[in-house]
Parts: C-alpha cells; structure tokens; sequence
C-alpha cells in the first residue's frame, strides 16, 4: 500500500480525488491509475510512518481503521470480528475501507465506512490501523488448514477456538429501503411466496475455480423442469453469453446479470437455495443461513463453510486436490480439472432435493429417477437362497434378503450392523449396483471376489448406455458364467447376472 | 482533456473491447464443446475416445490421478454443515 499525493483533481470508479491530499491504495490499482490519470498523481509514499499497527491493544476510547482493496466474498469475514472488538471495547470507533465494501454497509458494528482508495488523513487520524490484505490467499500452511473466520480472529490477535459457531458466522444487514425494493422487484417478475426460488451463480472470478460449464447446463435443466420452480442466474454484464445458454428456453430461468453487487445480496434473502461454487454467494448464503450447496475443487470446502449452518460441500478426494491454486489461470491438470471431472451432476442435484426435502418436506420430481426401484424380477430367484447376500452402492433400493453397503450421503443408510457381517469373506450372491465412478470401480473389483464358488454376482445400472453395458458384459464373463443379461434401451438400464463356477 | 489522453482513453476502451471479444470467443467454443460432449454421452459414445481426446498424454501417467486403467481416481465427498 502508497500513499499518493493528487496534484490535479479528478473521479474515478465513483471516489474523487482532491487537490493537496494523499490517498492510500494498493501498489497495483495506483500503476493502473497512472495510465489514465498520470499528470494529475504526484509523488507516492510509503505509508509506513502513518500506519500504526493494531495488535490487539485496548480499543476503548480510540480509534481503529482497518483496510482491503477487495473480494466482495472475503469482506464478509472481518464481520465476526469487528462485532467481538465492539462488544468488547464498546466506546472504540471502528472505520472500514475497501473498494469491495457492499458486504459491510449497515453493519451495526462499524461506525464508519468509506471506498478505497481512502484519504491517508484517515489513517493519520487513527490510533490504529489495520490492513487485511492476504491473509487467505497467502500460501501460509495455517491458511490451508484454519477457517477463513479463525484467520481474521488470529490476524487481529484474537483466540477464536472456544468461541462457539455462531459467533464465527458472518452476519448482513439490510434497511426498510433495501427490503421494500426488493419486495416490489420480486412481485414485478411475479415471484410469489409459494414459488421455489433457486439462486445460482454462474462463475467465479477465476476459471480454476469454476464448475464446468456442460455439468451446471445439466443441473440447471434438471431444476428448470421442476414445477413451481424459479431460478436467478447470477453474474455480471460479461456472464450475458453463458447465461443464455443456461437459461435456454426456459420461461422460468431468470438471468440476473444486471444488478449491483449489493443489490444481488438483497436478493438473496429470498432465496429458497443457493447453489455456488467457490465465490461471493456461498459467504452470503452461510451469512444469510440460507440452505447452500458448495462446490469446491481447489480450496476444502471445510475452511470456508465450516460454520454455516444449513450447508452442503462438494469436494474431490483426488491427490492433485486440494491445490490451493488462486490465481487466474486453469488448472495444469486439463479442462475440466481433475477435481471437477469427479464431481458429478448428480451429486448437485442430490443435495440440492436433499435440501429441498429438509426444509419443505417435498423432493423435486427429478429424484424418481434416483429413488425408482430396480427391475431385478428376472435374477431375483438368485438372490433367494437361505444365506443373506451382500449388495454394495444401492442407492435407495432395499431387499430382505441382502445387507447393503451404501456409501451414498443422502441415503445414510445405516450400517453399523455390519462390522461383523462385513468381516465374511464369501457371500452367496453379490449384488453391485448402479455406481460405476472410478473409486467405486475398485470397490466393484472387490466386490467380484466376495462371491462364493457357486454363487451369483449381479451387476445393475441405471441411465446407461450400450458401450458401458458392452464393457461391463466382457468384464463379468472374464470371471464368471453369464447367465442372464439384458440391457433394456427404453429406460437405459441393464442387469447382468454371472455364476462363479466351483 | 489533453490529446495524449483521449488516445490513451481510446485506446483503453478498444483494449477492453477486444478483451471481452476473446472472452467471449472463448465461451463460445466452450459451449459448443460442452455441446458435443453432451451430444456424444446422450448417443453413448463418449467415454473412452472422449477421454483420451481431451486429457493429454501426460496426465495419463500421472500417477495417482489418472489409474492404470486410463480412468481418474477419486470420488466426490459430501459434507454437511449444520444439517
């Protein structure tokens, strides 16, 4: 940070800048200012000799200035923060600076706010001062480690570990105004109480950090077929192309790329779920304890959301992730990175009506797909003999006759009965179904040799195709006796049935 | 304002112009490539030849990611906080 002296008047981004005064601002926007304002900057300083570090010393009676160029996303965690130093040091005077500063407006806990770059009398007019810049994009080991909130908490010379889970949560605020104008926007696109109402954003600022975009068209016509349903697109005017490939034809997918920054927070006090990956909306769901699906390939979802309540996170568990990579170019690894190839459409649509049912008791019509029974009448008979066989990744699908295994999240099936049960290692019948995800293909290989000589291993999937059914045939004929195969093109599933011979 | 200024003014705006031109270029192949895989999967004939089209050859033999039989390793993980 420099302070820069202004020799001529002017305005940018919406701040003036006055004649004889010094503004303070990051080393990279004042190069970028001098290429359009150049004769009108003077000389820059060092703001060393200005800048009085806060370390914690007693606020009471002083005054404090703290600072950051931006990431509206990471301006929500500071709030906690600045709410523990004005409960505790309450006749302090707490002032705020960032070009990013819509997460903070209202805050009942800063007592002033202004835009960066700031006049540098501000920070010659405070006993203390801090600047927060990098503290979570730093590549320090206790930032890949420690939530975003403890980070701040410890920054400020804070003990955060005891403090309980909502005191780490960021809060917002918003007037009568605000409210009213987003209540008159919503009747005027006919968005009634009874309606669904999904927020989405699109993209992140950087491409690493993005969902892929043929996976978010799948969710998004998953959700957009649902009745009594609405969906805002999120983004800004440069997401206009990606958002109407998004919306599609869909009357009731809405492309939202035209409001502020804080008019979108506004807005999303309305929403019944958000779905985002690593960006601003995922802060201000969890501030906002909206019902939130967090998709994270990079960064753990755990050091950003661990203390939202009502939250969902998607990661990968593949050795490249987490990267911590946070910086603007894609992934060395390929397109889409190997963290988003695992993450799969199902996996949002899942916890988005795992959500959805929590709060409204009702799924999305999308989820008879997953929750449809298997046809299994044709090898049932081999699933009958006296000894209970095994059965692994069921999904929703249950028998008398066999113990499951489910790995599957949103079923939390429950299978704490199994650790004796688990420990045999030959079955009558084997019964693996419908997941075929690369991990899983190593449990299927297990699974192969859990059979017992004379029994049956019985693969089914659903929303298949031929090729698959082709490789899964040549693969169970590798190792048993087919006796009974069919893949059914009308609804794209097959079952294939092998005997393992004495 | 001075002369050297409304250029470098222009010149910044039409800078910007083509920035947004090549995001926007870049979107558009990326649909139309999210198109076709989407095309291809739906007629049953992605997985394989897709796959050994998009990834390169050396993230094949990257051990860990990448298994033996051509196919990532790895798997999504769910959490849930406070629900």
């Amino acid at each position: 940070m420099r302070a820069v002296e202004i020799i001529k008047p002017f305005s940018n981004n919406g701040v003036s800048f006055e004649q004889g005064h010094r503004y303070v601002m990051a080393e990279n926007d004042e190069a970028n200012m001098r290429t359009l304002y150049g004769e009108n900057m003077g000389m820059s300083y060092p703001i060393d000799n200005i800048y009085r570090e806060y370390k914690g010393q007693d606020l009471n009676g002083k005054k404090l200035l703290v600072f950051r160029t931006g990431g509206i996303g990471d301006l929500h965690w500071p709030i906690p923060v600045f709410k523990y130093l004005k409960n505790k040091y309450p006749n302090c005077f707490i002032r705020a600076a960032s070009a990013c500063k819509q997460p903070l407006e209202n805050c009942p806990w800063i007592d002033e706010l202004y835009d960066m770059p700031f006049d540098a009398k501000l920070l010659e007019e405070s006993d203390y001062a801090r600047m927060f810049q990098g503290i979570i994009e730093g590549e320090s080991e206790a930032s890949k480690k420690t939530h975003a909130v403890d980070m701040f908490f410890s920054y400020f010379g804070i003990d955060s570990i005891q403090f309980p889970d909502e005191e780490k949560r960021p809060k917002l605020f918003f007037t009568k105004t605000e409210m009213e104008w987003r209540d008159k926007e919503l009747k005027r696109m006919n968005i009634t109480d009874d309606i669904y109402f999904i927020g989405i954003q699109m993209e992140t600022s950087a491409p690493i950090r993005n969902f892929p975009k043929e996976k978010f068209k799948a969710v998004i016509d998953a959700l957009a077929k649902e009745e009594n349903t609405k969906i805002a697109l999120i983004g800004l005017p440069i997401h206009d192309v990606i958002a109407s490939f998004y919306k599609g034809h869909y009357p009731n997918v809405l492309i939202w790329t035209k409001y502020t920054v804080r008019q979108t927070m506004v807005m999303a006090t309305r929403y019944n779920l958000v779905i985002s990956p690593d960006s601003f909306m995922v802060q201000t769901a969890g501030a906002l304890e909206k019902p939130l699906i967090g998709i994270y390939g990079p960064f753990p979802s755990e050091v950003r959301m661990k203390y939202f309540k009502n939250a969902i996170g998607l990661d990968t568990d593949v050795v490249c992730s987490p990267c911590y990579h946070h910086d603007y170019r894609p992934c060395i690894k390929g397109n889409p990175s190997p963290c988003w190839s695992l993450i799969k459409v199902e996996d949002v649509l899942q916890a988005a009506d795992y959500l959805k049912f929590k709060f409204t008791g009702q799924h999305f019509n999308y989820m008879a797909n997953f929750l449809r029974m298997p046809d299994l009448a044709e090898v049932e008979k081999y699933m009958m003999s006296a000894d209970k066989g095994i059965c692994f990744f069921s999904g929703y699908y249950r028998h008398p006759n066999v113990t499951t295994v489910d790995t599957n999240p949103f079923v939390k099936a429950d299978i704490t009965n199994l650790s004796t049960d688990f420990k045999r290692s030959y079955y009558p019948f084997v019964l693996f179904m419908n997941d075929f995800t690369p991990k899983n293909k190593s449990v299927y290989d297990g699974a192969k040799g859990m059979v017992r000589p004379g029994g049956y291993f019985i693969v089914y999937r659903c929303e298949s195709n031929e090729q698959l059914y082709s490789e899964i045939q040549k693969d169970v004929g590798n190792s048993f006796v087919i006796i009974y195969s069919k893949f059914n093109p009308t609804d794209r599933t097959f079952v294939i049935a092998g005997k393992k011979t004495y | 304002m001075p002369e050297n200024m409304e250029t470098l003014t222009m010149r910044t705006a039409q800078q910007g112009q083509i920035l947004d031109q090549y995001r926007n270029s870049i979107y558009t192949s990326e649909l139309r490539f999210g198109l076709l895989l989407k095309i291809l999967e739906e007629k049953g004939i992605m997985v394989k030849d897709e796959f050994n089209k998009r990834w390169p050859l050396y993230l094949k033999n990257d051990i860990g990611i990448i298994g033996p039989d051509g196919i990532m390793e790895g798997v999504c993980l769910t959490t849930f906080y406070g629900c």
